[in-house]
């Protein structure tokens, strides 16, 4: 028996990952659910696990793009048939599994270059690659000297922020090991990861958007009192987390993932992925079932995620399975931010910075308090107008209540 | 470091928290922390790591991040990196 290793689906954005590695020699014996190869994503690294011990070998050797579905390896229950495996192998001259005796695979991303700068596949063949990356073609543009490239790209660039320019930069240079050619900039695989699926949202999702003004004084103190006596640093993400996740049982729509027909799939647990960008790249991890989850462990797995971002650590199954998301948008003077919603969630809530404003008191003097604006994405073909605003009003009725916030982590102190 | 390395990096310390927080440096005192510095948040603490670790050409480990709970325990860390006297 043979046991065929492919390349699994890991995420809903990647079209190809790269073999990065394999953790086995060719003809090794390997221990059944062993990790094998480490693939990386265009966000993480990810150890493939093969699930049946034998005798290994390889058919694409590592550093390779490989796309979904396809074959790199074998697992053999013993070296003898993985003798006759390669003596059958030779007879044949070929095996159709082997990218380099057909056509090169090129991947969507290369595809797309070759599209835009006019490479043709002729010129891809001259690689003599197996498998053709982005940064081959990208190559290729650089040699032709393509002034169309430089000027489309240019545009790109233009747009784009120089510190996102600088960390893309530093992405194609880790995968291509050249740099873009000059007055050009190609995104970066994570970059082009995000292009794939905002352009996926703006496509598909007919949204629509509300907002909602949360007063934050009751979130202050309370933050001030976790610190104090629980020794607990958060901000208002991690209270945000735990008010939306307790509103799951009452809206199970906005944690729903939606089909392209306008039916939803209804969702056990609220898993709220929230954004990270500590300026190497937006991540969404997610924070499991986070209703349950106590205050301190939502604290804790915020903080561990920024951590995982700063040093680059993220595992894909941190970034997969959320099935709402809180995009922040707090840095100082950041009044509002308008989303995309993430295929297939329904909606995606945004949070802008903390601002103060001025009031009258009961006294009847004036006096300052701070609010933040709370808005929210939702997809129009399951969720109206009415229901978001419900939904906005649930959570600010939360935040702006000392006891039901207070009720929340209060809560989390009992032992599970 | 150059010249007088104790005096001069506890004042960048005590600027670089002044910075992130946007506080004045004269409220950056050891016990200070999140209970006491509003703009201290889980975000501002991340962005505290980087400012010192790009400042001082350090690095924390994930167990250096979760364990800082004042300005103290920042001076502490930098301390043990020998970076801060």
């Amino acid at each position: 028996l043979v046991l065929d290793i492919r390349i699994p689906k890991l995420n809903t954005v990647d079209v190809s990952y790269t073999l990065v590695e394999w953790l086995f020699s060719e003809g090794e014996v390997v221990p059944a659910d062993a990790p094998v190869a480490v693939l990386e994503t265009s966000k993480a690294a990810q150890e493939l696990v093969c699930d049946r011990g034998g005798v290994l070998h390889r058919i694409v050797e590592a550093p390779a793009e490989c796309p979904l579905g396809a074959v790199i390896g074998h697992v053999f229950e013993s070296e003898d048939e993985r003798g006759r495996f390669l003596s059958a192998h030779t007879e044949k001259g070929a095996s159709q599994e082997s990218p380099g005796e057909a056509e090169p695979v090129v991947t969507k991303y290369a595809l797309d270059l070759m599209t835009r700068h006019g490479i043709t596949a002729d010129r891809v063949r001259t690689l003599g690659k197996k498998i053709v990356k982005s940064a081959d073609v990208e190559r290729l543009v650089a040699e032709s000297g393509s002034r169309a490239a430089a000027a489309d790209a240019g545009h790109l660039a233009a747009e784009s922020d120089s510190r996102a320019a600088a960390a893309d930069a530093g992405h194609l240079a880790a995968e291509s090991g050249s740099r873009a050619p000059a007055g050009e900039h190609i995104p970066s695989r994570a970059q082009r990861a995000v292009a794939t699926v905002v352009t996926r949202a703006h496509q598909t999702i007919p949204a629509a958007f509300s907002v909602i003004k949360v007063h934050a004084a009751d979130g202050l103190t309370l933050r001030r009192a976790l610190a104090e006596q629980d020794g607990i640093t958060i901000g208002f993400p991690e209270l945000l987390v735990k008010c939306v996740a307790s509103l799951h049982a009452a809206f199970p729509l906005f944690f729903a993932s939606v089909r392209t027909d306008g039916s939803a799939a209804l969702s056990a647990q609220a898993d709220v992925g929230v954004t990270v960008d500590v300026g190497t790249g937006l991540y969404i991890p997610v924070v499991r079932d986070a209703a349950r989850t106590p205050m301190p462990h939502i604290a804790s797995t915020l903080m561990e995620f920024r951590v995982k971002a700063l040093r680059g650590q993220f595992e894909e199954t941190d970034l997969t399975g959320g099935n709402i998301t809180i995009s922040l948008h707090d840095d100082a003077g950041i009044v509002l931010a308008q989303p995309l919603i993430l295929p297939p969630h329904a909606c995606m809530l945004t949070l802008g910075a903390t601002q103060d404003e001025l009031c009258l008191a009961d006294s009847g003097e004036v006096r300052t308090r701070a609010y933040f604006n709370l808005g929210l994405a939702y997809d129009h073909r399951v969720i109206n107008g009415r229901d978001a605003a419900l939904f906005l009003t649930g959570i600010k009725r939360t935040f702006e209540s000392p006891s039901l916030l207070r009720g929340l982590c209060e809560h989390d102190r009992e032992p599970q | 470091m150059t010249g007088e390395p104790g005096q001069q990096a506890a004042a960048r310390l005590e600027d670089i928290v002044a910075a992130v927080l946007g506080l004045d440096p004269a409220a950056v005192v050891d016990v200070a922390g999140p209970a006491t510095l509003g703009g201290w948040t889980s975000r501002k603490h991340i962005e505290l790591v980087v400012a010192l670790e790009d400042a001082y050409g350090v690095s924390f480990s994930a167990r250096e991040i979760f364990g800082i709970r004042c300005v103290g325990d920042l001076r502490e860390t930098l301390r043990g990196k020998g970076v801060v006297h």
